[in-house]
């Protein structure tokens, strides 16, 4: 039996977990126009951002410090100095690969993040190899990948900090989420019952033998049973899907004994990915407890240019390159609106109101379509400018209010909507009346030039 | 009072409603809005009036073997109700079936249950729930407060009062023996009939408690207030601070009180401790340790009244996340030896409390209720507007759980009102089910299956 092909180890695994990538042309483009930055400077000059939907006034210095390294790494800054001097207060300049990534960053913001892709694939391994891994888990269901919560409706009350022993409350709640997320996704959760429950207990139990943050004493401290189950489940299901042996198979990816990712990575890796399009992801699916992964991309030894973009320097082990889903609005279309109208719908029947969450609308569309969130404001965009549509008579309202649930806490995590760079989060699809003149065909009876695709219609 | 000042305008007396229900020959609708356990309410609906013994008829044997004692046999000290049906949602009939049992005590003060042989009480304790009865002196309190209120302590003194000699018998005939409160629980009915209360029956039984071992201060209080449970809580138990509580708490309710219902001839008092979850959830792990040892100290082998008398048996109503709690301790404590909370032998410490069989229990459940609101006597035992098919099915959908399916009931007849049924029977059952927001969760809710992909990244 031939040996299975690897994956190239990284070349570092210091990968900062900064996740907005605009932070990189910024601080470039500091770094031309003072000669030399260091950490300090750029943090001072560095602007205030929305990140999300949280306004960031200033990095920390940790972020910058990240961000300066991993731009050594992609060959985009060097130190002024060959000194040996520390990267924290060491003077950085330019190199010409970073003033043209620059120059692509101001002159196509797409291309600048394909380079991205590639830059991190050659210094991390993780970006292709972690779409990679989403199809082996799930071949079947597109990769579409759940790592389990505990369920929404289990609000324990606080307690002691010694009182952890894990107890079958923990377990009903650990089997219960693993079985709500075979229920809604049947092949995207493949881990065993045994295998899970294990796996949970043994980091719950090793949370548990950790002393409080901060000062407070052992005895007087308190915790959350749902925090720290939630946590928990995470990094149990990270350990058991994203380590460098696949679930259920026996050859590792990587050479060498270390998994290629650990939790805090992977929590840092997984906005990256969505915004570099190889991915998408939710914490927030109204119908998943849990954190919901697609891919948005593919290795392929060939597919369609009208549907698909191609990064050929980012190759699986078997030479197949990453193809990026990126459809062209015209072939996408119909799909698109037919979709957004179907899950539009489901919200709004849910709820019983007509605007309704344009992010979970968003996150369900990009799902179905296995389209980045960035497409999805694209292609969003180009909808409402069509309209009004002789073949889509319907019509789109987008609003800017923020919802209660969303205003504070984990709602602020949520990217919105950006339509002409202003951020939308709700949205209402209305069925415009038709056309009068069209005799003897009632408003029911007619049927537009597409209909809200039935489930399981592939192109 | 004149009608022209709308200040002075006096409310008008209540209209008679129609009787809707008339047409199913029910004085009302017989099942109640809200089938939770309300002692004190006057609705036969929830204060348990309403009871069908023959549906826990083996647990309530249980209950007997375990608890009640018998010249042949002696109780435990300790006893266990095991919920079995905490995932099918609350409303098994636990706390209706524990007030029925304090009910049936009271009635007669366990004449029949233990064939005349003893003189028992019972207390039904519901502890408070956030954390109030995590600590000992919290639960004693409770005790104390609900004897109380369960006229226990008051049946005691009645009883002092009774045999104390200064009654003469002629007033003793005119006592109901089956409610003595009106009677020798009223000073100014005994001061009507001649008899010195202040000074003479209260000194008189004061002196009596003292003699039996009763602290001074509270022998003469118990003299003084407790023949009425409102008398007693506001000059006694009102002015204990959590403090005396936590100090002296104990003494009162294993020591004192012991040895006055020993005075007044009683042989034991039963403890039934429901939702026992109230007490142990909140606590840290050294609270329950330290709970567990409490409970062995006053119930198995301090140095208290009630250790040497085997006073009062303790009936704790569990369920399974409170045994595995309670578990580690239990053991600890050494309790185990005293009543297995887990393993083989607690089968002989233990009532199950299972969902109904909705064949069996269904009907008998029904006609309980329907039989008490029927206009005419005659139509008792018929469940019209019900049939058999219908009840059984409403306590399938119910998952064997009295209280839910008591709510899809009521729910069903106000239906039938407003749709003009005339019968009920399957179908109407299972569309107020199906349209009815469920008041008692059954089982967690099953999300739907999320659409697939419409695209294939792989073939496209």
């Amino acid at each position: 039996m031939a040996q299975k092909k690897q994956w190239p180890p990284p070349k570092s695994r210091e990968v900062g977990l900064f996740t907005d990538l605009t932070l990189y042309a910024e601080a470039l483009a500091l770094a031309q126009a003072d000669s030399a930055v260091t950490v300090f400077t750029l943090q001072r000059e560095l602007g205030q951002r929305l990140q999300k939907m949280r306004l960031v006034p200033q990095q920390s210095e940790r972020t910058v410090e990240r961000l300066v390294r991993e731009m050594r790494y992609f060959g985009w800054l060097q130190p002024k100095r060959q000194t040996g001097e520390k990267l924290s207060t060491a003077p950085h300049i330019m190199t010409p690969q970073g003033l043209e990534v620059l120059t692509l960053s101001h002159r196509d913001p797409r291309a600048f993040r394909r380079r991205l892709v590639v830059k991190m694939q050659e210094t991390y391994a993780i970006p292709g190899w972690f779409v990679a891994r989403l199809w082996q888990i799930n071949p079947d269901g597109q990769g579409e990948v759940i790592l389990p919560a505990p369920l929404p409706d289990w609000r324990p009350s606080s307690r002691s900090w010694n009182d952890n022993d894990w107890s079958n409350m923990l377990q009903r709640q650990t089997l219960a989420a693993a079985r709500q997320s075979r229920q809604v996704s049947s092949s995207a959760f493949p881990i065993t019952d045994q295998d899970w429950l294990g796996a949970v207990r043994h980091v719950w139990n090793r949370l548990s033998k950790l002393q409080p943050r901060g000062r407070r004493k052992v005895d007087s401290a308190s915790y959350s049973p749902r925090t720290r189950l939630t946590l928990a489940m995470r990094e149990a299901g990270v350990n058991l899907l994203f380590d460098r042996i696949p679930y259920g198979d026996q050859e590792p990816d990587f050479p060498g004994e270390r998994p290629p990712i650990y939790l805090r990575t992977f929590m840092g890796w997984c906005p990256r990915l969505e915004t570099l399009e190889l991915i998408g992801y939710t914490d927030w699916h109204p119908r998943v407890a849990g954190r919901l992964l697609f891919p948005t991309s593919v290795f392929r030894s060939s597919a369609p240019t009208s549907q698909f973009e191609v990064l050929r320097e980012v190759q699986n082990p078997c030479g197949d390159s990453l193809w990026l889903h990126q459809p062209k609005w015209t072939i996408i279309r119909d799909k698109f609106l037919g979709t957004l109208v179907s899950v539009h719908s489901d919200c709004s029947a849910q709820t019983g109101v007509l605007y309704v969450s344009l992010l979970d609308v968003r996150d369900e569309v990009c799902r179905q379509l296995r389209l980045s969130a960035l497409c999805f404001d694209r292609f969003l965009a180009q909808a409402i400018k069509d309209l009004p549509a002789s073949d889509f008579p319907w019509s789109i309202a987008v609003e800017t209010d923020i919802r209660e649930q969303e205003s504070g806490g984990a709602g602020q995590l949520r990217q919105p909507v950006y339509l002409d760079g202003v951020p939308h989060t709700l949205i209402a699809l209305a069925r415009l009346p038709q056309d009068k003149s069209e005799k003897g065909a009632s408003y029911d009876q007619q049927q537009p030039s597409f209909a809200p695709l039935t489930a399981g219609t592939h192109s | 009072m004149t009608n022209s000042n709308p200040l002075l305008r006096r409310s008008q007396p209540a209209r008679i409603a129609e009787n809707l229900y008339e047409r199913f020959e029910l004085r009302e609708n017989p099942f109640p809005d809200s089938p939770t356990i309300v002692p004190d309410s006057s609705d036969p609906r929830r204060n348990g009036e309403i009871y069908c013994a023959d549906l826990r008829a083996h647990e309530q044997n249980q209950f007997e073997r375990l608890l009640i004692p018998r010249m042949e046999h002696e109780n435990r000290l300790i006893a266990l109700l095991m919920d079995y049906a905490t995932r099918r949602g609350r409303g098994i009939g636990k706390t209706a079936f524990l007030n029925h049992q304090r009910r049936r005590i009271m009635a007669d003060l366990g004449d029949e249950l233990t064939d005349g042989a003893y003189v028992l009480l019972a207390a039904h304790l519901i502890p408070e729930g956030g954390g109030r009865t995590r600590k000992f002196w919290q639960f004693v309190r409770l005790v104390a407060q609900t004897m109380n209120e369960s006229k226990c302590i008051s049946w005691a003194i009645w009883r002092l009062r009774a045999v104390s000699g200064l009654i003469p018998d002629d007033v003793l005939a005119e006592v109901d023996p089956r409610d003595p409160a009106p009677t020798l629980g009223n000073d100014q009915w005994l001061r009507q009939r001649g008899i010195e209360v202040t000074f003479a029956l209260n000194s008189t039984v004061a002196q009596r408690l003292i003699e039996a071992g009763v602290r001074e201060e509270v022998a003469r209080s118990l003299a003084q207030g407790g023949h009425a449970p409102e008398d007693w809580k506001r000059q006694f138990l009102d002015h204990q601070t959590d403090y005396r509580w936590r100090q002296e708490g104990h003494l009162l309710v294993f020591d004192d009180l012991v040895r006055l219902f020993q005075a007044a001839d009683i042989r034991q008092t039963l403890l039934l401790v429901d939702e026992v979850e109230k007490i142990v959830v909140p606590q840290n792990r050294q609270e329950r340790r330290t709970f567990v040892d409490e409970l062995r100290r006053h119930f198995v082998d301090g140095p208290f009244q009630n250790v040497y008398a085997r006073f009062y048996g303790l009936l704790l109503t569990i369920h399974p996340y409170v045994q595995e709690l309670w578990a580690p301790h239990w053991q600890a404590s050494g309790l185990d030896r005293v009543c297995a909370l887990s393993g083989g032998m607690s089968e002989e410490y233990t009532i199950y409390f299972n969902p109904l069989n909705a064949a069996d229990a269904a009907v008998p459940l029904v006609l309980a209720y329907l039989d008490h609101f029927r206009i005419i006597p005659d139509q008792r035992g018929q469940l019209a507007p019900f049939d058999q098919e219908s009840v059984v099915e409403a306590l399938r959908l119910s998952g064997g759980v009295p209280g839910p399916m008591l709510t899809l009931l009521r729910l069903v007849l106000e239906q039938a009102i407003r749709e003009g049924w005339g019968a009920i029977r399957v179908d109407q059952v299972r569309t107020v089910y199906e349209t009815a927001v469920p008041i008692e969760p059954l089982e967690e809710d099953v999300p739907g299956r999320l659409p697939p992909a419409r695209v294939d990244l792989i073939e496209d």
